[in-house]
């Protein structure tokens, strides 16, 4: 028997370090052979006899044979940092895939809203990603600590089996617990809002969160903020101010909101129309910290009139949208909601 | 895990109208493109449909002529430790999304995800798990579309708004979809026809909870189930809040504000995971698992007779109410589905931390 443990220097190649026999990538591994009834077993971790493997399962994948090679493909890539072992016949080659010296690590980009006070009927943060971030087990990772007695407070955030992550993997919607944040239930009846009025409190992601490639952030992330009083006020699209561009000029329109909003519900929910009915294209660039929304025309501004149009869906960090209170009060009626501004720009 | 129950029932009324009419008939042979699984269910003629939130779609299989597994003492000792060596990766990569049994043939099948996104289905076959590729099927399938146009994009010309399907159950010809929305603090509801057409609507519904008839909000599902109550086809839902509500289902109207009949709270700091309904000696019960309280059991003729709402408040810390419920004696129940007349199974978190796949009988029912 054979045993052939390969190190790994030069990390740049893609295919890495050679015996004559045995070669890998994160995507293969493929050994010299000939014999078209060889077979070849992949297994996580490193062994160096047929007797530890015989309660250990193979890698699946898919094993070609060519004239000269045989090639493994598993189903997944291997995973940076970690051991495997081909099993070849008698010979045993174990490897190991490298870590990136300058590998960029997963870490926390921004997280919305990330204001130094929170109302205590506050519902859900964004929490934005620089690298697509591994879902699952993602709640074992964040907590919410009281900052007075530094203890994790129970059943703060509502964990899912699915966790609510954009395509791109990169923003993770974290909810409070709703059954405590919506007025009578039993749980809002017994033990109350989450976050108590007066207290301060961190939510804190630990470092050991992983991103897709199964390589941890390195740093925690903490972000801490003060409670106050629950916010049951309808955000009012009246309120916000406008800060107008000149007419034949591409420069952005700033919106100032008055009010921290929902990062999320404010995308895809906003349209300028021009006095054509026609809607302007362009981009908004959604500032929630900043309180303002920025649309920056790819055409150039007339001198005319323009309206911004809003969905009914737009919220505050509350739950509160421009429809309706999040928990409504059924004895009492509701207005019509005020969802257009009109605007005029000018020379 | 999800919920056969009335499945069974209306199947036997599909496969009575469309004796000569396939529901398969219709289906391609081809890759599916599946992007992501996070719902699965079972419909009549071995079909299985799976919730894929990443292509925004629901995708159903042809398992008719799939083998059946070699079951005889149902038993995985540590399931993510096995999905880690058949993945080549940390176990804490690999996640089991959904479990749900063809009634057809009692074929046990686990919908996994790594974090990559990857998603994969397993039979359980010879305690152990063996993948069942779905690159190569007799499929059909439909799109869910989201609330927002799909033309919406950030300035990276991403798209942020995403809906992730919670839930699917089939029923009285249609497969129905629960969603959570990521942007929105509410509950997407959707009923779409089956066999899927290139002309169908979709319903969608706006889902509310009244607390107590005093307050009322969106109510986000976690996971539904669906069964005759006083002989009318209806949903039992669990809120991401706790209550077990009820909506007859001929309430569903595309459009309408939809409000469920509260029949318990279950208690504080706990979420549904699955609901099944069992039956034993002619009486019929549904079994719940719950993240945070063991498996539940309620008789379903409690449920009929509990004809009113909740009015009154719990008063006991961590108290429920309602419609009466036993515990039994099942804790960290993840997955469950009905296996046959007599069983069900499930996948449990046992006190050593392993993951383990096991059955009981209906002796606890």
């Amino acid at each position: 028997m054979i045993r052939l443990t390969i190190i790994v220097l030069l990390i740049t190649l893609e295919v890495y370090a050679q015996s004559p026999k045995f070669s890998f990538s994160k995507e293969f591994v493929k050994v010299r052979s000939t014999d078209q009834k060889n077979e070849i077993s992949v297994f996580i971790g490193e062994y160096a006899t047929k007797d530890e493997l015989t309660t250990k399962k193979a890698i699946l994948g898919n094993i070609n044979q060519n004239s000269s090679y045989l090639t493994f493909t598993p189903l997944l890539p291997f995973q940076v940092n970690t051991t495997y072992t081909a099993v070849f016949n008698d010979d045993f080659f174990t490897f190991s895939i490298p870590l990136d010296a300058n590998y960029n690590h997963l870490r926390v980009a921004e997280i919305y809203p990330k204001t130094s006070t929170l109302p205590s009927n506050f519902l859900k943060w964004y929490i934005s990603f620089s690298t697509p971030v591994n879902p699952t087990h993602i709640y074992d990772h964040i907590r919410l600590i009281n900052n007075t007695t530094k203890a994790k407070v129970d059943r703060a955030v509502l964990p899912l089996e699915t966790p609510l992550l954009s395509d791109d993997s990169k923003l993770l919607t974290l909810w409070i617990e709703p059954g405590r944040q919506k007025r009578d239930l039993g749980p809002n009846t017994h033990l109350g809002e989450v976050l108590v009025e007066g207290e301060s409190y961190t939510l804190a992601i630990d470092k050991n969160l992983k991103d897709t490639k199964g390589v941890p952030m390195n740093v925690d992330f903490k972000y801490s903020f003060r409670v106050i009083e629950s916010d049951r006020t309808q955000p009012n699209i009246e309120q916000w101010r406008f800060i107008l561009p000149k007419s034949n000029t591409k420069a952005p329109l700033i919106i100032h909101l008055n009010d921290v909003l929902d990062y999320g519900s404010l995308y895809h929910n906003l349209t300028i129309i021009n006095n054509k009915g026609k809607v302007m294209d362009g981009v908004f660039a959604i500032e929630t910290n900043k309180q303002q929304i920025v649309f920056t025309p790819s055409k150039y501004w007339n001198s005319d009139a323009y309206i911004l149009k809003c969905n009914p869906l737009i919220e505050d960090i509350s739950g509160n949208n421009l429809e309706r209170l999040f928990d409504r009060d059924l004895q009492k009626g509701s207005k019509t909601p005020v969802l257009e501004r009109k605007f005029y720009i000018t020379n | 895990m999800k919920k056969l129950i009335l499945t069974l029932l209306i199947g036997l009324l599909c496969v009575s109208i469309h004796a000569n009419d396939s529901l398969t008939k219709d289906f391609v042979t081809g890759n599916p493109e599946i992007g992501s699984i996070n719902a699965m269910t079972f419909g009549p003629e071995g079909i299985l449909f799976l919730g894929d939130s990443k292509n925004s779609q629901i995708v159903a299989v042809d398992m008719s002529s799939a083998k059946k597994a070699t079951n005889e003492k149902l038993y995985l000792k540590d399931i993510e430790s096995l999905l880690g060596e058949l993945l080549g990766a940390d176990s804490d990569q690999v996640q089991i999304i959904d479990m749900v049994v063809n009634p057809a043939n009692q074929n046990i099948y686990i919908g996994a995800q790594h974090s990559s996104g990857k998603s994969f289905l397993f039979l359980v076959n010879n305690n152990t798990l063996e993948n069942i590729p779905l690159n190569a099927v007799s499929f059909s399938k439909t799109a869910v579309t989201n609330v927002v146009k799909p033309d919406a994009k950030d300035r990276r010309g991403r798209s942020l708004r995403k809906l992730a399907i919670t839930d699917i159950q089939f029923a009285n010809g249609r497969i129905m979809v629960s969603g959570l929305n990521n942007a929105e603090f509410a509950s997407t509801f959707r009923a779409i026809s089956f066999p899927f057409t290139n002309t169908q609507k979709d319903s969608s519904l706006e889902i509310y909870h009244a607390a107590h008839g005093k307050y009322e909000t969106h109510a986000p599902i976690k996971t539904f189930m669906t069964t005759n109550i006083n002989n009318e086809p209806h949903i039992i839902a669990s809120y991401t809040c706790t209550p077990l509500v009820v909506f007859p289902m001929k309430d569903l109207t595309p459009g309408e504000h939809t409000k469920g009949r509260t029949v318990a709270e279950l208690g504080n700091w706990n979420t549904p995971l699955d609901i099944i309904e069992m039956t034993r000696d002619g009486k019929r019960y549904i079994l719940m698992a719950n993240s945070n309280r063991a498996l539940m059991k309620f008789k379903v003729s409690d449920i009929e007779s509990f004809s009113s709402t909740l009015t009154t408040r719990v008063k006991e810390r961590a108290g429920t109410d309602g419609v009466h419920f036993i515990n039994l004696p099942f804790v960290n129940v993840q997955q469950l589905d009905k296996l046959n007349d007599t069983e069900f199974v499930f996948i449990q978190r046992e006190a050593n931390g392993k993951l383990v796949l096991k059955t009981s009988s209906n002796r606890w029912l």
